[in-house]
C-alpha cells in the first residue's frame, strides 16, 4: 500500500473535486484546472459524427465473413455501462458480439437480473467465467493483506477473461466502454484513440501486481489458485491480433444520460446507495459501493461519490458547491453489508477492522488515539456550505432508483442465478 | 528514485535528468546507477560547471537536453522555470563546441504529445549546435521517424507517450521501420494457454 508522505502537498482542481493526490495521476494547469477537466472539454468540441464514422471503418475488417464466428467480444456485467456498450455494438454498429462476464461472487440479485435481462433483450450469446470460489477467497485474503483490496480478483478477472476468450475463440476485437484514465484524469486525449494494454492493466487495474506476483513463500496461495488470472503472452496476442478498443474515444460518453436511455429502452434496474447519489453504477455488487468504497476512502482519501460528483460537475449538471455538499453528505456514511463479506470470507469483524485501519493512509487520516482517526482527506479542505439543504440538489444529482439491490427480496451473495424473469 | 530503479537490475542503459546543480550532483547520479546524465538548467546557469563534469565523468556521459523551438525565424531555447525562450548564449555554445558534451537531445517541446508533429525544420536551422542529435517530441509515426533517422546528424530518436497507447506499440513501430539498423520486433511467449 502506498503511504508515501513525501509527495508534494495536494492541490485542488478549481473546477471539479479531484486533487493532485488522485492515484491515476493528475496535473493542474496555469488556471488551476485539472487535466481530467481539460480533456473533458473535448467532449464539446470534437466532431463526434466524424469519430463515429472512424469507428465504423475501424471495426469493418473484423466482421466475420463466413458468419461462423463472432465479430467481437464485449465484456459485460449486471451493471456499469454494459447495456449501453452492447446496444451500440449490436444495434448501431451492426456487429455480432460474444458477451463475456466474470463472476465476482459478490453478486446482488439485481445484478444477476440485469445480466439475464441484457442477454435476453439484446439476444446475444454469453460466456460466464466462474473461478473456483476457494481460490477466489484465498486470493482475496492475500490482496486484502497486501493491497488493502477485496476487489483485485474482480478487476483482474474482468480485464483478463475477455482477452483470454479473444485468444481461445480467435476473435481479435474486444470492445470496452470508456477508458478510466481518460475519463477521470485526462491521461489521454480522445484523439489518441488509446487501446487496451497489458501495461495499463497491471499498473492501474491490478494496482501493480500481476497474478504471479501474488505468490510468496509465506502465503498459502499457490499457482493453481492464480493461473486463471494470467494475461495471455505476447506471442498468443500477436498471433490472433488481439486489440481492445474503447467506445468512449468515438462516442460522446455521458454515463447518466446513457443509463437513463437504457432504463427506458431495456428496463435496466437501478438502486439507491448510502455512500453516493448515483443509483446507476455498480448495482451488481454488494461490496463496490460499500466495503470496497470504504477501503478506497482509507487508502486514497476520497470515495466513489467524489468520482460521481466530479463527473457531474464536468457535464455541467452540478456546481462545484453542490458536488462538494453531496460528497460531504455521502462520503462517511456507514457501511451496511460487511457482515455478508465476513461470512463469505470466514473473517470476523475485528479482523476486518484491523485490515481497514491498516489501509488508512497517514496522508488522509490522523491517528488521535488507538482506534480513533481524524479524517484529513481532500474533502476536509473544502469550505463548509451551511446554507446547503437537500433541496439544493442540481439536476446532476437526480438519479432514479427503480429497484433495490435485493431484487425479489433475495439478500446475500447470489453465486449463480438465472435472474430473469 | 534512481537507486530504486537501478535496483531492479534493468538491462537498458539509463540516462538521468533533473536537479543536477554541480559536479557532485552529476557524479552522485552516475554512482546511483545512471550511465549518462542529461543537462539543461546547469548549462544555462553555470556552463563551466557543466564543462567540468566532463573532467569527472567523460564527455560520453553527458548529453545536452535542450527544449528548442523556432520563434520569429530564430532558434530559441526554452527555460522551463521562467517559461521564456531565448537564443543559446555564446558561452553555452562554446561549451557545446568544446567536446565536453557528447550529444544533443533536441526536444521539440511545442509538439510533445502530439502525434506525428515533430518540426523537422528545427533540424535545418543553421544555429543548431554541431553535435550528434537525438531527436524527441511529437515523433510517433514511422514515415517521419524514417525521414529524421535518415539525416546524417541524427543518431537516435526518442518516442515516449505514444508507446503506451496500444498493445505491442513498440513492435508495431519496429515492424514499420524494417531496414533501419534496429533490432526486429519480438513477441515474448509462448507460455500461455
Amino acid at each position: 500500500m502506498d503511504h508515501d508522505l513525501s509527495r508534494p502537498p495536494r492541490m485542488h482542481c478549481a473546477r471539479c473535486l479531484y486533487t493532485t493526490d488522485h492515484p491515476l495521476g493528475l496535473t493542474l494547469d496555469d488556471e488551476g484546472i485539472c487535466s481530467g477537466c481539460r480533456i473533458h472539454e473535448e467532449k464539446d468540441r470534437l466532431d463526434w459524427a466524424g469519430r463515429w464514422r472512424k469507428l465504423q471503418d475501424l471495426v469493418a475488417p473484423y466482421r466475420s465473413k463466413s458468419g461462423a464466428n463472432y465479430d467481437c467480444i464485449v465484456p459485460v456485467s449486471g451493471a456499469g455501462d454494459s447495456y449501453w456498450i452492447v446496444h451500440q455494438v449490436k444495434h448501431k454498429l451492426g456487429l455480432n458480439p460474444l458477451l463475456v462476464s466474470y463472476n465476482k461472487y459478490f453478486n446482488t440479485a439485481l445484478g444477476i437480473r440485469n445480466l439475464a435481462n441484457l442477454r435476453i433483450k439484446m439476444d446475444c450469446d454469453i460466456l460466464l467465467q466462474n473461478v473456483n470460489p476457494q481460490s477466489v477467497k484465498k486470493i482475496t485474503r492475500t490482496t486484502l493483506r497486501e493491497l488493502g483490496s477485496l476487489y483485485w480478483h474482480c478487476l483482474a478477472g474482468q480485464t483478463v477473461f475477455p482477452v483470454q476468450t479473444a485468444v481461445r475463440y480467435q476473435v481479435p476485437l474486444i470492445i470496452w466502454g470508456a477508458h478510466q484514465g481518460l475519463e477521470q484524469v485526462g491521461m489521454y486525449s480522445h484523439e489518441h484513440e488509446v487501446e487496451m494494454s497489458r501495461r495499463y492493466r497491471k499498473d492501474h487495474d491490478l494496482m501493480g501486481l500481476e497474478a504471479d506476483e501474488l505468490l510468496g513463500a509465506f502465503d498459502t496461495l499457490k499457482e493453481e489458485d492464480i493461473w486463471q488470472y494470467r494475461y495471455p503472452d505476447d506471442a498468443a496476442l500477436h498471433k490472433v491480433g488481439v486489440r481492445g478498443i474503447y467506445l468512449g474515444n468515438y462516442l460522446r460518453w455521458d454515463p447518466k444520460a446513457q443509463h437513463e436511455q437504457m432504463i427506458a429502452q431495456y428496463g435496466y434496474g437501478t438502486a439507491r446507495f448510502a455512500r453516493t447519489f448515483d443509483c446507476y453504477d455498480h448495482v451488481d455488487c454488494w461490496n463496490f459501493m460499500d466495503l470496497h468504497d470504504q477501503f478506497k476512502l482509507h487508502k486514497q482519501g476520497y470515495s466513489k461519490v467524489t468520482d460521481h460528483a466530479s463527473r457531474e460537475i464536468r457535464h455541467g449538471r452540478l456546481t462545484r458547491e453542490q458536488g462538494a455538499a453531496l460528497v460531504r453528505q455521502h462520503e462517511q456514511q456507514p457501511m451496511q453489508h460487511t457482515a455478508a463479506f465476513c461470512e463469505w470470507l470466514g473473517l470476523d469483524g475485528s479482523g476486518l477492522n484491523f485490515l481497514l485501519d491498516r489501509a488508512r493512509s497517514p496522508r488522509h487520516w490522523q491517528s488521535e488515539s488507538p482506534g480513533r482517526y481524524a479524517f484529513t482527506g481532500p474533502s476536509a479542505d473544502l469550505p463548509a456550505s451551511p446554507q446547503w439543504t437537500a433541496g439544493d440538489h442540481g439536476p446532476g444529482a437526480v438519479f432514479t432508483a427503480n429497484d433495490v439491490l435485493a431484487h425479489d427480496g433475495i439478500q446475500g451473495y447470489v453465486t449463480v442465478g438465472k435472474g430473469h424473469p | 528514485m534512481l537507486e530504486r530503479i537501478t535496483k531492479k537490475g534493468l538491462a537498458t542503459p539509463l540516462t538521468y535528468q533533473g536537479g543536477i546543480r554541480n559536479v557532485a550532483d552529476g557524479v552522485a547520479a552516475v554512482q546511483a546507477g545512471a550511465e549518462r546524465i542529461a543537462l539543461d538548467s546547469l548549462l544555462r546557469d553555470d556552463p563551466q560547471q557543466a564543462a567540468a563534469l566532463a573532467t569527472s565523468l567523460g564527455a560520453q556521459a553527458l548529453i545536452a537536453a535542450l527544449p528548442l523551438s523556432r520563434i520569429d525565424g530564430q532558434l530559441q531555447w526554452l527555460d522551463h522555470r521562467s517559461r521564456r525562450s531565448s537564443t543559446i548564449s555564446p558561452e553555452v555554445r562554446a561549451v557545446l563546441a568544446s567536446g565536453a558534451i557528447s550529444e544533443l537531445l533536441l526536444i521539440d517541446w511545442q509538439h510533445e504529445g502530439q502525434a506525428g508533429s515533430f518540426d523537422e525544420s528545427l533540424l535545418d536551422d543553421t544555429a543548431l549546435p554541431d553535435l550528434p542529435l537525438i531527436v524527441f517530441g511529437g515523433l510517433s509515426e514511422a514515415p517521419q521517424l524514417r525521414r529524421v533517422l535518415a539525416r546524417p546528424a541524427v543518431v537516435a530518436a526518442g518516442v515516449g507517450h505514444f508507446l503506451t497507447w496500444r498493445e505491442h506499440a513498440v513492435q508495431q513501430l519496429k515492424a514499420q521501420l524494417l531496414g533501419l539498423p534496429l533490432r526486429p520486433p519480438t513477441y515474448a511467449g509462448a507460455c500461455w494457454g
